[in-house]
C-alpha cells in the first residue's frame, strides 16, 4: 500500500502507484467532500480505512472530514442524506450486499433527491473471493432510477467520481459509482489532482423543503414523476457524454459494445488477436446511453454487433432491447450466445474462448497442461493461530454436542469456525441471519436438539440486535453465543460500538447491557481463552429455557499483537512425554501445530510439534492436552533447543 | 512491450509487499503499471496471489500459459500456479514449505520438494529453487524470505527492472530501521539466484 502522506499530499502533478481502493479515497479529497459514512466489507473497506487513516494528517492541512463507521448500511446512507440535506457532499461506501441492507431508504430517497452531491460507492466481488453471493448492482439502477458510473480502472475510478458529484448537485440525485474487485484492489499508476477543501456554507434547514422530503404518499407520488423527468433531463444532458466513447477500429466485421472490467479484458484479447475492431465502451451506464448506443448501431450496422460485460447480462438486454425499440436489422450477441459465461469473474481467457466460439476465430488461446493434481492440495482460509474463535468453539463442542445441536452462524472471521474439526455452524446467510434463523429453528416442530447462534461483535450492532430483540419477544429457546473479539476483523480492523477505542469522538457500548436492556434473562460473560470455566458457563446456559446469551471476550490476535507484541513465554510439546493421543491436533486444528519428526517411543506415532514461527502463544493447546505434556517454556529455551 | 510477474504464496508471506516494490519501481521506470491482488477473507492463511504487468496492458489479471516468470514463494503455491507461466518462462520457486493445517488433520505429509520441482519442470524448463527461508533465517528473520526472492527475481537477466530502481522502491517501501536488513536480503536473494542458475 501507498503511504498515507503520499496519497493524501496537496500536489497537482504527481503520479503515484495506487491500489484501486486508495485512488478512490484520494478522488473523495479532491472532490472536497465533508462526510462519508460506511460500514466495512470486501472489496469495499480500503476506502474508508485509507481515510480514517489520514485523518489526523487531513486536519493537519485544514480538511475537516468526518468519517462515520456507522453500524450498518441502511443508517450509513441515511446518516449520508443528513449531510447531503445540509448542502455537504458526502460519499456512502460499502459492498454490493451492503445495498440490500440500505435499500429501504435508497429506493425512496432516490425519489427525494439530495441537496448536498451524495455519491454511493458500492463494490461487487464477482466469484465470490470474500462474499456470501454474487450480485450484480446495475439491476438497482433499473429499479431506483439512480444514475450509474462504472469505471473500467483505478484512474477512471478517481476521475468519474468528480464527474458524479457535478451530476448529483446539477439534478440533486444519488448517484452510484460500481466498482468491482479487480477495480478495487487492482494497483495502477495514478495521477494525483489537486485536493479541494470542503465549504461549509452556513446551516440551510429552510431549504429542507417537508413538501419534497416527508415522504407521505402525496408527496412520494410528486417525487416519483420528479425522478423520471430528472433521468429524462439527465439522458439529454449526458446525449455525447465523454464517458461513452467509441475507440475506433479499422476492422468493421465486427463491432463490441462493453463496460466496466470487462472493457480491459476485451481490449487484451483483441490486442493478443491482433484485431482492430471498433468498441463502445460505456462509462455512464444508467440512464442508458440510448443517443450514443442508436448512434453505435446505425453506423454498424453491417458489422456483427457483439456485447462483453461481467456479472449479468444488464448492458445486452437494453442494447437488445433498443435494437428492438429502432427496428435494428443485423444481429446482437451477448451472454445469451455464449461470448462471456454466466457467473464467475472474466478474464483474458474466458474472453478470448467466448469470442473465438461465437466469431468462429481460429486462433485459439494457448492450452492449459493438466495438473499434478497428487502433489497439490486445498489451502483454505483458516481462524489464525491464536485466534479467540477457536478456543471458544473448542468451550462449545465440550459443552453440546457436535452431534446433537444445531448452529446458525453469522458473517465474520468465525464462519471459519464450521470447517472440522471445530464445526462451529450449519447456517450462515447474511449479516444478522444467525438470530432470525436460530429463533425460527427453535419454533419449528420436531426439533430435539438445541440451538446455538453464533455472531461476532460487529455484527452483533449491525444487525444483530432486531433479531435477538424478535427472539426475546417470541421466547425462543435460544442460546446466543457473541463471539466478541473487539475488532472488525476480517475486513480490517474497523472500529466498532463495543470495540476497545482511543477516539472521545464515539461512545463504547456493552454487548451485555444491550442484551439485558432488550430483556434477556440470563446473560453471562466468558474469558475465550479459559475453556475450563467456558465450558461450564455454555452448560448452564444451554439449560437455560428462553433467550440466554454468552458473550465471550477474546481479542483479535492480530490486533493485540501488533499493539503490544506476544507474550514473553510460549508453549512447547514435552516429545518424551507425549503419548500420541492427537487431542490437540484433532480437537483445536491450529495452524501452529504440525507434525515433528519423532515418534513416540512405545508405539512408534508420529508426535505433533508447535511451529514457533506461527505460534502466538495463546495456551489453548495446553489447556486441551489431557497429559499435560504442553507447557510454558521460555522463548530462548524452545529456539534453543 | 509487455512484462508479467505472477507472485503466489501463502497469506502472511508479505507478497503484496513486494508486488508493491515491484509497481513502483516499473513506474519509476517509466512504464505504465497493472497489478491484482487477494484481499480480505481469503487472506487468512490461505492460500494468495498477486499479479503484475507492466508495459501496453489494460487487464489487472495474467492469462494462464502468459506470464514472463512466477514467482513461488512456497513450493506447492508455486505448483497450483505453475499453469500461469509460459511455456518457456521463468518459475523461481522458494523450496521452503509451509503445510497447511488440513494437513496435520488428515496426518498426510508434505510432498517431496524433489517431486514438486520436478512437476514445475513439467510447465517449463526453467525452474530456480532457492531456500529463500533458510538464507533469510541465516540473516536473522526469516520473514525477509519475500525480499530474498525479489532480490533473486532483480538477478533474471531479461527483467526490465533496473537494480536502482528496485532498490529505490525497497527503500521507500520500509521504515529507515528495517531497510539494511531488507537490503541484505535483496542481495542475498541476488546472489542466490546467479549461483543456483546453471
Amino acid at each position: 500500500m501507498a503511504k498515507i502522506e503520499d496519497i493524501f499530499e496537496n500536489v497537482s502533478d504527481k503520479t503515484l502507484v495506487l491500489l484501486g481502493n486508495e485512488a478512490i479515497a484520494r478522488g473523495i479529497i479532491e472532490a472536497g467532500v465533508a462526510g462519508v459514512f460506511t460500514y466495512p466489507g470486501t472489496p469495499s473497506s480500503e476506502i474508508p480505512n485509507t481515510l480514517y487513516a489520514a485523518q489526523p494528517l487531513l486536519k493537519e492541512i485544514g480538511y475537516n472530514l468526518y468519517l462515520e463507521w456507522s453500524t450498518n448500511e441502511a443508517v450509513a446512507l441515511e446518516g449520508a442524506y443528513g449531510f447531503s440535506l445540509l448542502g455537504h457532499r458526502v460519499i456512502f461506501v460499502c459492498k454490493h450486499v451492503g445495498l440490500n441492507v440500505a435499500a429501504d431508504p435508497f429506493m425512496t430517497l432516490v425519489n427525494a433527491g439530495v441537496i448536498g452531491g451524495l455519491v454511493l460507492i458500492v463494490a461487487e466481488d464477482p466469484h465470490m473471493h470474500s462474499s456470501q453471493n454474487e450480485q450484480d448492482n446495475r439491476w438497482y439502477t433499473k429499479i431506483s432510477n439512480a444514475p450509474m458510473f462504472e469505471p473500467s480502472d483505478a484512474r477512471e475510478a478517481k476521475a468519474m467520481l468528480k464527474d458524479a458529484f457535478r451530476i448529483s448537485e446539477k439534478y440533486q440525485v444519488p448517484v452510484i459509482l460500481r466498482t468491482v474487485t479487480r477495480i478495487s484492489h487492482s494497483r495502477a499508476d495514478v495521477h494525483l489532482d489537486p485536493i479541494t477543501f470542503p465549504e461549509f456554507r452556513q446551516a440551510i434547514s429552510l431549504e429542507i423543503d417537508p413538501r419534497r422530503f416527508v415522504c407521505v404518499p402525496s408527496n412520494a407520488r410528486q417525487n416519483k414523476q420528479r425522478i423520471l423527468g430528472i433521468i429524462n433531463d439527465i439522458s439529454n444532458y449526458l446525449a455525447n457524454s465523454p464517458w461513452n466513447r467509441v475507440d475506433e477500429g479499422t476492422e468493421e466485421k465486427f463491432a463490441f459494445i462493453t463496460c466496466g472490467s470487462a472493457y480491459n479484458y476485451l481490449k487484451e484479447v483483441l490486442l493478443k488477436l491482433r484485431m482492430s475492431c471498433p468498441i463502445l465502451k460505456i462509462g455512464l451506464s444508467h440512464p442508458f446511453p440510448r443517443n450514443q448506443v442508436t448512434q453505435f448501431l446505425t453506423k454498424y450496422s453491417s458489422s456483427l454487433i457483439v456485447v462483453v460485460e461481467e456479472a449479468d447480462d444488464v448492458l445486452e438486454t437494453f442494447v437488445k432491447k433498443l435494437a428492438f425499440e429502432i427496428g435494428f436489422q443485423s444481429k446482437i450477441v451477448g451472454r445469451r450466445e455464449g461470448v462471456t459465461p454466466s457467473y464467475g469473474e472474466l478474464t483474458i481467457r474466458k474472453v478470448w474462448n467466448g469470442l473465438s466460439k461465437v466469431l468462429n476465430l481460429d486462433l485459439l488461446p494457448p492450452e492449459i497442461p493438466q495438473k499434478q493434481s497428487e502433489l497439490t492440495f486445498a489451502r483454505p482460509p483458516v481462524l489464525c493461530p491464536g485466534c479467540p474463535h477457536r478456543a471458544t468453539f473448542y468451550a462449545l463442542n465440550k459443552a453440546v454436542s457436535r452431534r446433537h445441536r444445531i448452529v446458525s452462524t453469522d458473517i465474520g472471521c468465525y464462519t471459519l469456525g464450521v470447517a472440522p474439526p471445530l464445526s462451529a455452524g450449519h447456517v450462515t446467510i447474511c449479516m444478522g441471519s444467525s438470530l432470525g434463523i436460530g429463533s425460527g429453528l427453535t419454533h419449528s416442530p420436531g426439533l430435539k436438539d438445541p440451538v446455538v447462534s453464533i455472531i461476532g461483535d460487529s455484527t452483533f450492532w449491525h444487525t444483530g440486535l432486531p433479531g435477538l430483540v424478535n427472539a426475546v419477544y417470541n421466547k425462543s429457546n435460544l442460546l446466543l453465543l457473541v463471539v466478541d473479539n473487539s475488532a472488525t476483523a476480517m475486513t480490517g480492523f474497523q472500529p466498532n460500538p463495543s470495540s476497545i477505542t482511543s477516539h472521545s469522538s464515539v461512545e463504547t457500548l456493552a454487548i451485555e447491557d444491550a442484551a439485558r436492556g432488550i430483556g434477556v434473562k440470563h446473560v453471562a460473560t466468558i474469558d475465550a481463552y479459559n475453556p475450563k470455566e467456558s465450558i461450564k458457563v455454555i452448560k448452564e446456559a444451554i439449560k437455560h429455557k428462553g433467550v440466554s446469551v454468552i458473550v465471550s471476550k477474546g481479542e483479535c490476535v492480530i490486533q493485540s499483537t501488533r499493539r503490544e507484541g506476544l507474550p514473553e513465554s510460549t508453549y512447547y510439546i514435552e516429545a518424551d512425554r507425549c503419548v500420541g493421543c492427537y487431542a490437540c491436533v484433532n480437537m483445536i486444528a491450529c495452524p501452529a501445530i504440525i507434525w515433528s519428526d519423532r515418534i513416540t517411543t512405545e508405539e512408534g506415532k508420529p508426535i505433533p510439534m508447535i511451529d514457533q514461527s506461527l505460534c502466538t502463544r495463546c495456551g489453548l493447546c495446553a489447556a486441551v492436552c489431557p497429559y499435560h505434556v504442553i507447557v510454558p517454556r521460555s522463548v530462548d529455551e524452545v529456539l534453543g533447543d | 512491450m509487455e512484462y508479467q510477474i505472477f507472485l503466489a504464496g501463502v497469506g502472511g508471506q508479505g507478497i503484496l509487499s513486494v508486488t508493491d516494490i515491484l509497481c513502483n519501481a516499473a513506474v519509476d521506470m517509466g512504464f505504465k503499471v497493472h497489478g491484482s491482488e487477494t484481499h480480505g477473507m481469503s487472506q487468512r492463511g490461505g492460500s494468495v496471489f498477486s499479479n503484475v504487468r507492466f508495459g501496453e496492458i489494460f487487464s489487472p489479471l495474467i492469462m494462464e500459459r502468459d506470464s514472463d516468470v512466477l514467482l513461488g514463494f512456497e513450493p506447492t503455491e508455486a505448483l497450483r500456479y505453475a499453469p500461469y507461466v509460459k511455456p518457456n518462462g521463468l518459475c523461481l520457486v522458494n523450496i521452503h514449505p509451509i503445510p497447511s493445517p488440513s494437513f496435520t488433520l488428515t496426518k498426510s505429509s508434505y510432498p517431496e520438494i524433489k517431486s514438486i520441482v520436478l512437476a514445475l519442470k513439467t510447465y517449463t524448463p526453467n525452474v530456480v529453487s532457492i531456500d529463500a527461508t533458510k538464507l533469510a533465517s541465516e540473516l536473522g528473520m526469516s520473514i525477509v524470505q519475500n525480499i530474498v526472492m525479489l532480490g533473486s527475481l532483480s538477478a533474471v537477466p531479461d527483467l526490465p527492472l533496473s537494480v536502482d530502481s528496485l532498490k529505490i522502491a525497497l527503500k521507500k517501501q520500509f521504515r529507515a530501521k528495517h531497510f539494511n536488513l531488507n537490503l541484505k536480503a535483496f542481495e542475498i536473494g541476488r546472489q542466490a539466484y546467479k549461483n543456483n542458475n546453471p
